[in-house]
C-alpha cells in the first residue's frame, strides 16, 4: 500500500476502475447494479456523475470509495489494486486517501465541529497533522472559526455540510467522493457549500467525484458522466 | 490516548442523549449487582456469626442435647447424675441447664399463663415456651440483656420473669405486668422485654419465651417429667483434644445424648454457611443474568438505531474493532455506573435482609461491610454488562460501510452465524468462569452456566413459538388487539425475552406463596380431621373438672362436648408375650440388627400416652388402608380395643410390624416412668395410614374404654374436645380460661394461626430473594418497553399524523405490554405449579392451588407491567408528530 497521497498520485491517476460490475442477489433474483463500468480519475479533476434514480450512481460511489465489494472488475486507488483487499486494509485506504461528503452530512452528533473534523486524523495509522490544529485550520478556512465548539445540532444545514467537507479533507486525501452534497440544502446554502468545495479543491488539488441531481454542480465540473442502467452513457 | 478519550467521551454523551434508555439499562445492572453484593454481604455476616465466637453460640464450652430435641423427652435423672459425676471427677468445671416442660401434654397444661387484671381474649395463653434457667449462671459465654441490663439484673427475685418481644407483642404484655401460672398462688412480675434474638439457641421463634428462675420452678413443680432439654458444660481450660475427650465421655452416657464441641459447631456451621452462600449467590446470579438480558436488549436497540453512524465511522476509516469499541464503551459506562450504584443499593439490601433474618434466626447478626463483595460486585457487574453487550456491539463492528450511503437497506450488518455462535460460546465461557469462581467450583460453574445458556435458549425458542401462536388467535376485529398481535409477531424475540423475564420473576414468588399455602392448608385439613372440634381443653385439678364440664355443657353455641383422659403408659408386651416385643425390636430393620437407641426412643414415645375417648363426632377422621382395620365405634365402648394413628416420622407400628387383630399390653407409669398397676391388654382394631403432615391430639393411641381408671390410677390429665359456634367460641374460651385456674383451653384456630405466622417468617427470606428477581424482571420489562417505543417512534409519529390521539397510543402501548406481562405471569405460575406438583409427588402431599394467590400474582404481574409501560408510553405518545418525523 502506498504511504501517502503524494506518492500515489505521481502518475496523475488517482483512481482507475476497469469493468466494474456489481450484482445484487435476492433469492433467485439477480439485479445488475453496475454493468462493467470503466472510469479513470486524474489528480485535481472534478467529475460529476448524474443519472436517474436507480441508475447505479450510489452503488458506483460505494464501490469507488471502498465501501462495497465488486462482483467483477478491478479497482486501483493511486495505483494500488484494492479489489481484493481485506476490511482493515480498506479502512486504512479510506482514512488516508478518500474523503466522503454525504447528502445528510452524517456528523457525529456528540462531537463539536472541531472534534468531528479531527476524528479521521485521530484514527489515521500514519498521522500527517495535529488533529486539533488541522481541524481548526480547515474550519477557519471555511469561515466557521466562530463555530468550532458547536455541536451539529447547533449548526445550520449549510454549516454542517461545510464541517463535513472539512472532515473529508482532514487527512488531505487525493480523492473526495461527494454523494448529493447539496441535496439536503436550500439554494443559498447549496451554493455556499459548492463554493467551499470548489475553493478547497482548487487550493489542495484534490480530485472530486460528485454524484448529483443538481445541474449547478454539473455545470461547474470538468467532466460529467451520465449513468443509465448501471453503465455510463453519452453526456446529455 | 486521544482515541480512548474519544471512545469514552462519545459514549458518555451518546448515553446522555438517550437518557431514559440509559437509565433503564443502568437499572438492569443495578438490580443484579445489588442482589449479588447485598446477598454476598449477607452471607458474609451470616457466616461470621455462625463460625466466630462459637462458644457464645454454644453458651458453653460444650452444649449437650437429647436426640430428637424437644419433641422427645428431656434428660433423665440418671443422665443428669452421670454428668454431675463428671463434674465431681473434675473432668468438667461445671454445667448448667435449660429447662422446659417439653412435649408432655400434662406438663404443658400446667403452664397456663394469665396476665393479671385483664379479661380480654389475649390475657391467657399456653402457646409459649416456659424457659427455666439457672439463676446468675446462664449463660457461660455471651450476654443476655435488655436495655443495657443483663438477664440476672432484671430477674432478681424468685418471682421475676422476662418475656421475649414476640410473645409480649402478641399478648400486649408490658414491663411490671403481673403474670399468674395456674395452680400457683404467687404472682410473677415481668421485669423486662428481651428482643426475640437475645436468647439465641434457647429462643422459641414461633411462640416466644418466658424466662423463669430454675430454682423457682423446681420448688413449684417438683413433678415435671424430665424438664431439662439442654445442658451447657463449663470447661474453660480444656483444649481442643480435651474437649473432644469430654465430648466422648458425654456421648457415652447414652446413645441419645448429642454433645457439640466448638470445633464441631464450627464445621457444621461452616457447611451450613457454604450451602447458604451458594443458594444466595445463585439467586443473585439469576437476577444479574436477567439484568444481562436487559443489557443485551438495550445495546441491540442502541446499535441497530445507529448502524448508519457506524457506517459513517467506517467510511472515514475506522476499522471494525474500533467501531465496536465506540459502542462497547457505552456498555462499559453502563456497567461501571450501574455496578457502582448497585454496590450502594447492595449495602442497603444486606442491611435490610439481615434485620429480617435477625427476627427469624433469633440472633443479633450486626452488619459489616467487607471489601470482597463490593469488589466482586463491581467486577461481576462490569463483566456481565460487557459480556452481554458484546454480541450486539459486535454487530456494529460488522456493519457494512455502505450503511453510510444507504442507511435504509435491510442488510446493513454482515451476517455471520459463525461469529455470533463463537461470541455466544465465549460469553457462556466468561460467565461460566465467573460463576465458577464465585461458587468456588470452576467445573460446575462452567457446566451449570453452559446448561443454563442452552436451557434459556430452548426456553426462548419455546416462548417465541408461544408468542407466534398467541398472535394468531382471533382478534374479533378489535384494532387494539390486532395491532398488539402484529407487534408481537414483528418482534417475536423481544416479546419472548419479556415473557421469559416476567415468567422467571413470577415463578419464584408464585412457587413460595403456593407452597406455603399448600403446607398451611394441608396442616389445617389435618388438624380439622384429627381434632374434630374447635377447642381442646385440659383440666389439671380434678376438683375443677365437674364444674368446668357443667359450664361447657350449659354454654351457648356448644354443639359437641367430648370428654376423655390421658394416661402416661409404656408398651410391655405384644400378644401377651414380652419376648415377642423384644424379638420384634431386634428383627426390625434386620440388616442393622434391630432398632437403634434413637428409634427405640421413638417407639417408646409412640406408646407413651393412651387417650381414652368418648365415641362421638370428635373422633379423628383417619384414613385406614385396606388391611388397616377401622376407627373406634359404639361396639368398642367398654372393650379394651385401641386404634393406632400411624405417623410417617415416627413409624413405630411399621418397625414393630404390628397388625390389626394383634394385642398390645400397655402399663400406666408414674412421673418417674415406674410402672403403676397391671399392664392392660388391648386388641388393635385399627392402624391408620401414615399422613405426611402428622398432627395428633392427646397422643397416638385411642381407646373407648378406661381400664386404668378401673385400677384406680389417676389420669395425667382430664381432657376434652369441644365444638362451638364461631360467634360464641371466643367467649367460651375466655370464660373457661378466666373462671377455672387449672383449666387450659386451646383454640385450634390459634394453633393454625401460630403456624401460619411461623410460615410467614420462614418465607420472608425466599420471598425477599424472589422479590429481587421479580424486580430485575420488572426492570427488564420497563427497559423492553422503552426500547420498543424508541423503535416505533416513526410508527407513533405516523399514527399521530393521521389523527391518532396521544391517549389512544398510550392505551395501545400499555395494552400490548400488559397483555405480555399477564401471559408471562401465567407461564410463571404454570411453571410454579409444575414444580409444586413434582414436589408433591415426591413428598406425598396434596397440592392446593388457591385462586386468591393465583389472582393476586397475576394482578401483580399486570399492575407492574402496566405501571412500567406507562413510564415510557406517556412521554412517547406525547411527542409532536412533526418532531418525530423530522428526527427519523
Amino acid at each position: 500500500m502506498p504511504e501517502n497521497g503524494d506518492q500515489m498520485t505521481e502518475n496523475g491517476v488517482v483512481l482507475q476502475g476497469d469493468g466494474l460490475t456489481k450484482q445484487f442477489r435476492s433469492g433467485d433474483l439477480v439485479v445488475d447494479a453496475l454493468r462493467g463500468v470503466d472510469i479513470t480519475i486524474k489528480r485535481g479533476e472534478i467529475v460529476a456523475i448524474i443519472g436517474p434514480s436507480g441508475s447505479g450512481k450510489s452503488t458506483l460511489m460505494g464501490i469507488l470509495g471502498g465501501l462495497d465489494s465488486l462482483t467483477e472488475g478491478r479497482l486501483e486507488v493511486g495505483g494500488v489494486d484494492v479489489t481484493s483487499m481485506g476490511e482493515n486494509q480498506l479502512a486504512e485506504i479510506r482514512n488516508a486517501y478518500i474523503g466522503f461528503v454525504f447528502q445528510q452530512f452524517n456528523l457525529m452528533p456528540t462531537l463539536t465541529a472541531v472534534e468531528n473534523v479531527a476524528l479521521p486524523i485521530q484514527f489515521a495509522s500514519t498521522r500527517k497533522f495535529n488533529p486539533r490544529e488541522r481541524a481548526t485550520e480547515l474550519l477557519t478556512t471555511f469561515g466557521l472559526q466562530d463555530r468550532l465548539k458547536n455541536r451539529p445540532s447547533q449548526l445550520s444545514g449549510g454549516e454542517q455540510q461545510r464541517v463535513a467537507i472539512a472532515r473529508a479533507l482532514a487527512n488531505d486525501p487525493p480523492l473526495l467522493l461527494c454523494d448529493e452534497p447539496t441535496g439536503a440544502l436550500d439554494t443559498e446554502n447549496g451554493n455556499l457549500v459548492l463554493d467551499t468545495l470548489f475553493q478547497a479543491q482548487a487550493k489542495l488539488g484534490t480530485a472530486v467525484i460528485i454524484v448529483t441531481h443538481d445541474p449547478r454542480v454539473a455545470e461547474r465540473a470538468n467532466r460529467t458522466l451520465v449513468m443509465t442502467d448501471g453503465r455510463f452513457g453519452p453526456a446529455g | 490516548m486521544e482515541r480512548l478519550t474519544f471512545y469514552f467521551r462519545n459514549a458518555a454523551l451518546s448515553l446522555l442523549r438517550a437518557r431514559r434508555r440509559a437509565v433503564f439499562a443502568v437499572f438492569t445492572v443495578v438490580v443484579g449487582v445489588a442482589a449479588i453484593v447485598g446477598l454476598q454481604l449477607t452471607a458474609d455476616v451470616l457466616e461470621s456469626s455462625l463460625t466466630s465466637n462459637v462458644r457464645t453460640l454454644l453458651r458453653g464450652d460444650l452444649a449437650v442435647s437429647k436426640e430428637g430435641g424437644e419433641t422427645s423427652s428431656g434428660f433423665t435423672s440418671e443422665e443428669l447424675a452421670a454428668i454431675q459425676a463428671l463434674e465431681d471427677e473434675g473432668v468438667i468445671d461445671g454445667f448448667t441447664v435449660r429447662g422446659t416442660p417439653g412435649s408432655d401434654f400434662a406438663d404443658f397444661a400446667k403452664f397456663k399463663l394469665t396476665v393479671v387484671g385483664r379479661t380480654d381474649s389475649d390475657a391467657v395463653t399456653a402457646f409459649y415456651a416456659p424457659t427455666f434457667l439457672e439463676y446468675d449462671v446462664f449463660p457461660y459465654y455471651g450476654e443476655v440483656s435488655s436495655g443495657g441490663q443483663g438477664l440476672w439484673d432484671l430477674i432478681k427475685d424468685e418471682f421475676d420473669v422476662v418475656v421475649t418481644s414476640n410473645l409480649a407483642n402478641r399478648h400486649n404484655i408490658d414491663v411490671d405486668d403481673q403474670l399468674k401460672l395456674s395452680g400457683v398462688d404467687e404472682l410473677f412480675t415481668v421485669r423486662g422485654i428481651l428482643s426475640s434474638a437475645a436468647l439465641g439457641r434457647a429462643a422459641d421463634p414461633l411462640q416466644g419465651n418466658v424466662v423463669f428462675r430454675q430454682d423457682t420452678i423446681d420448688r413449684l413443680f417438683p413433678d415435671l417429667k424430665d424438664p431439662v432439654s439442654d445442658i451447657y458444660i463449663l470447661a474453660p481450660d480444656a483444649d481442643g483434644e480435651q474437649l473432644a475427650r469430654i465430648d466422648e465421655r458425654l456421648e457415652a452416657i447414652s446413645p441419645l445424648i448429642e454433645s457439640t464441641t466448638p470445633a464441631e459447631l464450627e464445621v457444621s456451621n461452616q457447611d451450613a454457611a457454604d450451602d447458604l452462600r451458594t443458594i444466595i449467590l445463585i439467586f443473585g446470579l439469576v437476577a444479574l443474568a436477567i439484568g444481562g438480558i436487559g443489557i443485551a436488549n438495550t445495546m441491540q436497540v442502541l446499535v441497530s438505531r445507529r448502524l448508519p453512524e457506524a457506517g459513517v465511522l467506517k467510511a472515514i476509516g475506522l476499522k471494525g474493532r474500533q467501531v465496536m469499541a465506540v459502542f462497547l464503551a457505552e456498555a462499559l459506562i453502563i456497567g461501571v455506573v450501574g455496578s457502582a450504584i448497585g454496590v450502594v443499593a447492595g449495602l442497603g439490601v444486606s442491611f435490610g435482609t439481615l434485620r429480617v433474618m435477625e427476627g427469624i434466626a433469633n440472633q443479633n447478626l450486626g452488619w459489616s461491610v467487607g471489601a470482597g463483595p463490593i469488589f466482586t460486585g463491581l467486577i461481576v457487574g462490569v463483566l456481565v454488562t460487557l459480556a452481554f453487550g458484546l454480541l450486539p456491539t459486535a454487530g456494529a463492528g460488522r456493519v457494512r460501510p455502505m450503511a453510510a450511503i444507504r442507511p435504509n437497506d435491510s442488510d446493513l450488518v454482515k451476517g455471520s452465524w459463525l461469529t455470533s455462535t463463537l461470541l455466544l460460546l465465549a460469553l457462556a465461557a466468561v460467565m461460566g468462569v465467573m460463576v465458577g469462581v464465585l461458587l468456588g467450583t470452576l467445573q460446575w460453574g462452567l457446566i451449570g452456566t453452559l446448561g443454563a445458556f442452552v436451557g434459556v435458549g430452548l426456553l426462548l425458542l419455546i416462548l417465541i413459538g408461544i408468542v407466534y401462536l398467541l398472535s394468531r388467535l382471533p382478534t374479533f376485529r378489535w384494532l387494539t388487539l390486532q395491532l398488539s398481535f402484529l407487534e408481537w409477531r414483528r418482534r417475536k424475540a423481544r416479546a419472548a425475552s419479556l415473557l421469559l423475564a416476567m415468567s422467571i420473576g413470577v415463578l419464584g414468588i408464585g412457587l413460595i406463596l403456593m407452597l406455603a399455602d399448600t403446607v398451611l392448608s394441608g396442616l389445617t385439613n389435618s388438624v380439622e380431621d384429627v381434632v374434630g372440634g374447635d377447642v381442646v381443653l385440659a383440666v389439671n385439678d380434678p376438683a375443677e373438672k365437674e364444674q368446668a364440664y357443667a359450664t361447657i355443657r350449659e354454654a351457648d353455641g356448644v354443639t359437641l362436648f367430648s370428654p376423655g383422659a390421658i394416661y402416661d403408659t409404656r408398651l410391655t408386651a405384644i400378644n401377651g408375650d414380652p419376648g415377642e416385643l423384644e424379638s420384634r425390636i431386634n428383627s426390625a430393620e434386620a440388616d442393622r440388627g434391630g432398632l437403634d437407641a434413637e428409634e427405640l426412643q421413638r417407639v417408646e414415645d409412640f406408646f407413651s400416652v393412651v387417650n381414652t375417648r368418648t365415641v362421638d363426632a370428635a373422633l379423628p377422621r383417619l384414613v385406614f388402608p385396606s388391611d388397616g382395620g377401622r376407627m373406634l365405634d359404639e361396639t368398642d365402648v367398654g372393650r379394651n380395643t385401641v386404634v393406632l394413628q400411624a405417623l410417617s416420622e415416627q413409624p413405630a407400628t411399621k418397625w414393630l410390624a404390628l397388625q390389626v387383630g394383634e394385642r398390645i399390653s400397655l402399663q400406666a407409669v408414674d412421673r418417674d416412668d415406674r410402672g403403676v398397676g397391671d399392664p392392660v391388654e388391648f386388641e388393635v382394631i385399627g392402624i391408620s395410614s401414615e399422613s405426611a403432615i402428622g398432627v395428633t391430639v392427646f397422643g397416638t393411641i385411642m381407646t373407648a374404654n378406661d381400664p386404668f381408671e378401673e385400677q384406680g390410677i389417676p389420669p395425667a390429665a382430664n381432657v376434652a374436645i369441644v365444638a362451638v359456634d364461631d360467634a360464641k367460641r371466643a367467649d367460651l374460651v375466655r370464660d373457661l380460661n378466666l373462671q377455672f385456674d387449672s383449666v387450659l383451653v386451646l383454640e385450634v384456630a390459634a394453633f393454625v394461626d401460630l403456624f401460619a405466622e411461623l410460615l410467614d417468617q420462614i418465607r420472608i427470606v425466599p420471598l425477599t430473594l424472589s422479590g429481587l428477581v421479580l424486580l430485575a424482571a420488572v426492570v427488564i420489562v420497563a427497559n423492553a418497553v422503552a426500547l420498543s417505543t424508541l423503535e416505533r417512534r416513526k410508527e407513533i409519529g405516523l399514527l399521530k399524523a393521521v389523527g391518532a390521539k396521544a391517549r389512544w397510543i398510550t392505551v395501545q402501548l400499555v395494552f400490548e405490554n400488559t397483555l405480555l406481562g399477564f401471559v408471562g405471569g401465567l407461564i410463571g405460575l404454570a411453571l410454579a405449579f409444575g414444580v409444586l406438583v413434582a414436589t408433591s409427588i415426591l413428598m406425598g402431599f396434596d397440592v392446593v392451588a388457591s385462586p386468591t394467590i393465583i389472582a393476586a400474582v397475576l394482578a401483580l404481574a399486570i399492575v407492574l407491567s402496566a405501571t412500567v409501560t406507562l413510564f415510557s408510553a406517556v412521554p412517547a405518545a406525547r411527542e409532536r408528530p412533526l418532531d418525530i418525523l423530522r428526527g427519523e
